[in-house]
């Protein structure tokens, strides 16, 4: 995996799920979620927890995350 | 369709100590809220909130599961160089054999094995029967491990290792955290179930309330684990997931029907409820045949005519059949034996003791020797104590001299405890208060240990005792220390997510002790605390609540300070005293009247001397209202200033309704006592004995408006029928017993404290000296020694300073007038320094010279300076001077060690030294002792300076007058009913007076009043008798130099 850790736009499907991801200028549909979990964060610098997902986007497998109550999504990692 | 999970069996408490936030209480009420059908509780190595979970549980009705998490010794694999693995295994009682077994597992972890239990204790426990369900643990559990360690072979192995134990009851566990791969981890789980064929249940891991709860769970978490939250570590919580949750959450991450089914089906099959059951007393010694009761009934009646006279033998012979009617009832004559048992051996042994608390209400106890004090002669109640219909194990609280208990407790140990399991401690249950969640939290968050120690100081008196969760309200202080800085606001954040009574850890209880005829192990596990006690991992309310009997077995320091100074007696004159039959001296009397009482038990603070001097008591009785009327109830109830007037003759006592006239009369019509509200409950509003206890108890307990509103329907009703009490006559009683509520004394413990208090005066009148040694040795009041040995000065006693030649071990009175300072009371000289000074003096004879000393013992270099410091050479010092000792102390030690002599010494002149000023000297004196046997005070040095600045000696202080005036801080208070006052005593050479700080003065000067040494201040005073106070209306530090103050 290399590490992006880069600002990224995801679309929820109807349904709540993530549905297509947005970066470097080209949407990738997200055809499933291949692992999800959830990562408590440094809450000593005022961090809060986040759901993780790894997701399989076109032919990216990339790793996904949103901080909670945040709308901001991070892609942190995608597979190389 | 998707199943919810139907109950969390494997929750863990902070009775984990550092593994969880959640009490077992509030696991309940979300289970309940959230609805569960079951709540298993498997704490770490401990069963200690099983009885919080079964009460609970029974009051929301769901079932309670109780297990335990087990470190367990696993064999490793041939190749490894350890010959054990410890990984967890969670054991679920399926029913009370199982429960004592678990309480056997964990005690063999806590007293023999406490790296892990081994695995064939395991199996040993399970081959007792089907009484245990066995879940193979969560993520730490050695299916997941070793999986992840790709070591499967060997899971398989361990499984079917335990399935040969546990052939219907292993299950693999399945718990969801939330964490990377946790899907294909269930997969595999499941999948080695399957191969095994054994059964799977779903048990997540349960450590928190809420997800909130996070941030706590990581910092307990580090402070358990001793690293911050810098370092990683493999036990942290990954995330918030390991919260309650709701079922249907639960069962979707663990979407596997027979997993949940097992969940449900193991959920009843472990149900168990710990308390209905009971412990019959320990066996007494009795002869063949014979009962416990007749033994009791013989004993009883046989005491009877030795203390009681003929006039009264009548009376006492009714109330004694009364009492053993009601004992044998309760089948508890075996229990009064017991505690007979104690005191007997405490008088065999020449120990004082003496039965407190409610049992000084019993005939019973005052013939058996448990109890001092005779209930009939104070008009005392029995049925406080006991009655047929009490649900609750009665109280007998023994008091014994602090220096001799843990003598009896070896005894008891011994006695009771023969084969290892039928005497313990009972546990008390440590919580969190602010300093020590400050520690803690602090520690995990990388505070260094200076800047904690600053904070847990800067909190001091206002918020010491304040619960973690209302850290806001100290949030001054917070910045005070730490400023601005972002750990303030992350430590404050946790702080608050503290639950109010979160344990921390298990203590042994100040004397609790259980006694049992069967293995205590069948009600708890046993521990050894950190100082080597075996107790119970109970407190004393669970304890109750299991039906074990208990024994408070209390140090008490005034009765060790008497039993010591009737040795001191007995060693200076050869009488003996005998405190339980002290004469009525008229002149000890008078001076408790005139408000001369530092020193003597429970009426030396500041309060009760203003009591005393405004009240006078002039008999037991008196005495005894006066000891409980400075209590919380009575003051927060109205009684003291009512009582006060109407003592004094300045009110007339209201005109009562029978039957209230009879109970309340003795108290000049207020309420004093927890036995006058159950009298009113069972006289004035027709309550039975049974239904007044509950009333009081409910009464003192209850937050809850609905529940005081139901208490006070059924009070005034009651009232109404019984009496024809019109409702608001009924209500404005409640109200007062309201009022009143737990605080307050019950009348025969008064009556007991009121016996040694007046025990102590009578000593301290006619033997000072012997008094004051045994005093001063134990030091049980509330003044420091230096305000004491001042004191004593009144008394015609004065001190002799530390001497090689003369002092002990303890302070030891020389003659009638005169006391010496032990050696140990010197700084840094330890007890074993102290009897080895001691031995040589008595086999080797009396040391000549400093270097004679210095020849003889080997002793630390520190402890030399200090003990030359201290003036313990000044008998055999050449020039009778500090300094030359010291100076001749420094000239040897260059030329060999202590306690060896010399081959050559070198005879050299000391030079010419000038001797030390008084004050000097007095500083040496506090400076190494704490005490000075000089007479001098600390403000004398300041007296010129202090009239220059327009100060009035303390003594000069004139009633109605306003004057500035300066003295000693010797102690502060500041209680939580006097809302918001602060009490200091101050002290100069002449005496010593109460200052009262406002609250606005308070919050003004609050970082001087803590720390000043000494103040001067300006107010007006009230001067009543011996009692002063001055109410301060200004005030400023005043510097004392580099010498530490007495007071904290």
């Amino acid at each position: 995996m290399k590490a992006v850790q880069q600002a990224v736009t995801v679309s929820l499907t109807p349904a709540g799920e993530l549905g297509r991801l947005l970066w470097a200028g080209r949407v990738y549909a997200i055809q499933g979620v291949l692992d999800r979990w959830r990562y408590g964060g440094r809450w000593w610098l005022g961090e809060t927890p986040r759901d993780c997902y790894l997701v399989q986007a076109g032919e990216l497998v990339a790793e996904l995350h949103c901080e909670d109550g945040g709308n901001v999504w991070w892609l942190a990692r995608i597979q190389d | 369709m998707q199943r919810p999970l139907p109950a969390l069996l494997a929750c863990q408490s902070y009775f984990s100590e550092g593994r969880s936030t959640v009490s077992p209480r509030r696991l309940v009420r979300l289970a309940k809220e959230r609805r569960y059908s079951a709540v298993g509780l498997a704490d770490w190595c401990s069963v200690a909130g099983a009885v919080e979970l079964c009460e609970a549980a029974g009051e929301a009705q769901i079932s309670a599961v109780i297990g335990v998490t087990l470190p367990v010794l696993f064999p490793t694999s041939p190749r490894s160089k350890e010959a054990h693995e410890v990984f967890p295994l969670v054991m679920l009682a399926k029913d009370r054999e199982g429960y004592a077994l678990l309480c056997e597992l964990v005690t063999q972890i806590h007293l023999t094995t406490p790296d892990g239990l081994p695995l064939e204790c395991v199996q040993e426990a399970a081959s007792r029967g089907d009484h245990l369900a066995c879940l193979t643990g969560g993520r730490q559990g050695f299916p997941t491990m070793l999986g992840e360690k790709r070591e499967i072979a060997r899971a398989a192995s361990l499984l079917r290792t335990l399935r040969r134990s546990f052939p219907f009851d292993l299950y693999v566990q399945l718990f969801h955290g939330s964490a990377p791969n946790e899907r294909r981890r269930l997969e595999y789980l499941r999948g080695l179930a399957r191969d095994l064929e054994l059964p799977t249940v779903a048990a997540p891991e349960i450590n928190m309330g809420s997800q909130d709860e996070y941030p706590l769970l990581d910092a307990l978490t580090c402070a358990r684990l001793g690293i911050d939250v810098q370092t990683p570590h493999s036990e942290r919580p990954r995330n918030d997931a390991r919260h309650v949750g709701t079922p249907g959450n639960w069962g979707s991450l663990l979407p596997f029907p027979d997993a949940l089914l097992n969940a449900q089906k193991l959920a009843e099959v472990c149900a168990l409820d710990l308390r209905p059951e009971r412990l019959h007393a320990p066996e007494p010694k009795l002869r063949v045949f014979q009962t416990p009761q007749e033994a009791l009934e013989e004993r009883a009646y046989a005491a009877l005519p030795l203390r009681y006279t003929p006039d009264v033998r009548e009376t006492a012979s009714t109330r004694l059949q009364q009492e053993l009617a009601t004992v044998q009832t309760l089948e508890m004559a075996g229990f009064f034996l017991t505690a007979a048992e104690v005191t007997d051996y405490c008088r065999e042994h020449g120990i004082l003791a003496a039965g407190r608390g409610s049992a000084a209400g019993s005939v019973l106890c005052y013939l058996l020797g448990i109890t001092l004090s005779d209930p009939i002669k104070h008009n005392l109640l029995f049925e406080r104590f006991l009655h047929t219909g009490r649900a609750s194990m009665p109280d007998v609280d023994i008091d014994i001299a602090s220096s001799r208990r843990d003598q009896v407790l070896s005894w008891v140990e011994a006695r009771w405890g023969g084969e290892g399991t039928g005497e313990a401690m009972v546990a008390n249950k440590i919580t969190y208060r602010l300093p020590s969640a400050v520690q803690d939290l602090g520690r995990a968050l990388g505070l260094p240990p200076e800047l904690r120690d600053r904070l847990s100081r800067a909190l001091g008196r206002d918020y010491r005792h304040s619960r973690p969760h209302r850290a806001r309200e100290a949030d001054v202080v917070f910045r005070e220390v730490l400023g601005e800085a972002p750990v303030k606001d992350a430590l404050l954040s946790l702080l608050e997510k503290i639950e109010p009574g979160f344990v921390r850890h298990l203590a042994p209880h100040s004397g609790g002790v259980v006694l049992s005829a069967s293995p205590l192990t069948h009600y708890s596990p046993l521990t050894r605390s950190s100082g080597g006690i075996r107790m119970l991992t109970f407190d004393k309310d669970d304890v109750e609540k299991l039906g074990l009997i208990k024994l408070d077995l209390l140090g008490l320091r005034m009765l060790a300070a008497l039993e010591r100074a009737r040795e001191e007696v007995m060693r200076l004159r050869g009488g003996w005293v005998e405190y339980g039959d002290l004469p009525d001296d008229p002149a000890v009397w008078e001076r408790i009247a005139s408000g001369d009482t530092l020193a003597i038990f429970q009426i030396e603070s500041p309060a009760q001397v203003q009591m005393t001097a405004r009240l006078q008591p002039k008999n037991m009785t008196q005495l005894a209202h006066q000891i409980a009327l400075v209590r919380p109830g009575p003051i927060q109830s109205g009684t003291v200033h009512p009582y006060v007037r109407r003592a004094r003759g300045e009110e007339a006592v209201p005109d009562l309704p029978e039957p209230l006239w009879t109970i309340l009369a003795p108290t000049h019509g207020t309420l004093m006592f927890q036995e006058q509200i159950l009298r009113i409950a069972v006289h004035y509003a027709g309550y039975s004995w049974p239904d007044a206890d509950r009333f009081r108890s409910r009464l003192s307990k209850t937050e809850d408006e609905s529940e005081l509103e139901e208490l006070k329907n059924s009070f005034t009703a009651g009232a109404a029928l019984t009496t024809g009490a019109f409702p608001w006559e009924a209500e404005e009683m409640f109200a007062t017993c309201a009022a009143f509520r737990g605080y307050g004394f019950a009348e025969s413990h008064a009556h007991a404290f009121a016996q040694h208090a007046y025990s102590s005066a009578w000593m301290r009148q006619h033997h000072p000296a012997a008094y004051l040694a045994g005093f001063l040795t134990e030091a049980p009041g509330l003044w420091p020694p230096a305000t004491v040995s001042h004191e004593a000065r009144r008394w015609g006693v004065s001190l002799r300073g530390v001497c090689i030649n003369r002092s002990g071990m303890s302070y030891r009175a020389e003659n009638e007038r005169t006391v010496r300072l032990p050696l140990s009371v010197v700084e840094g000289v330890s007890e074993t320094a102290a009897r080895q000074i001691v031995q040589e003096r008595l086999t080797g004879g009396k040391y000549t010279s400093v270097e004679d000393f210095y020849d003889r013992v080997e002793i630390k270099r520190d402890a030399l300076d200090t003990l030359a410091k201290a003036g313990a050479f000044d008998a055999v010092d050449a020039q009778k001077n500090r300094r030359e000792a010291y100076y001749v102390l420094h000239t040897i030690a260059n030329t060999r060690k202590p306690g060896m002599r010399g081959l050559l010494s070198p005879q050299a002149e000391s030079p010419e030294l000038s001797a030390l000023s008084p004050d000097e000297l007095l500083f040496l004196d506090l400076d190494t002792k704490g005490i000075s046997e000089s007479g001098r005070h600390p403000l004398d040095a300041h007296r010129a300076r202090l009239r220059d600045l327009g100060c009035v000696p303390l003594a000069g202080l004139r009633h109605g007058r306003e004057a500035w005036t300066a003295g000693l801080v010797v102690t502060k208070q500041r209680p939580p009913t006097a809302k918001g006052f602060a009490f200091f005593v101050l002290e100069d050479a002449s005496t010593r007076v109460q200052a009262i700080i406002s609250p606005d003065l308070w919050e003004a000067h609050r970082v001087l009043l803590r720390d000043a040494r000494a103040l001067i201040v300006q107010g007006e005073a009230t001067v009543q008798g011996r009692a002063v106070t001055v109410k301060v209306r200004r005030l400023s530090e005043l510097p004392l130099g580099n010498w530490a103050s007495a007071a904290d």
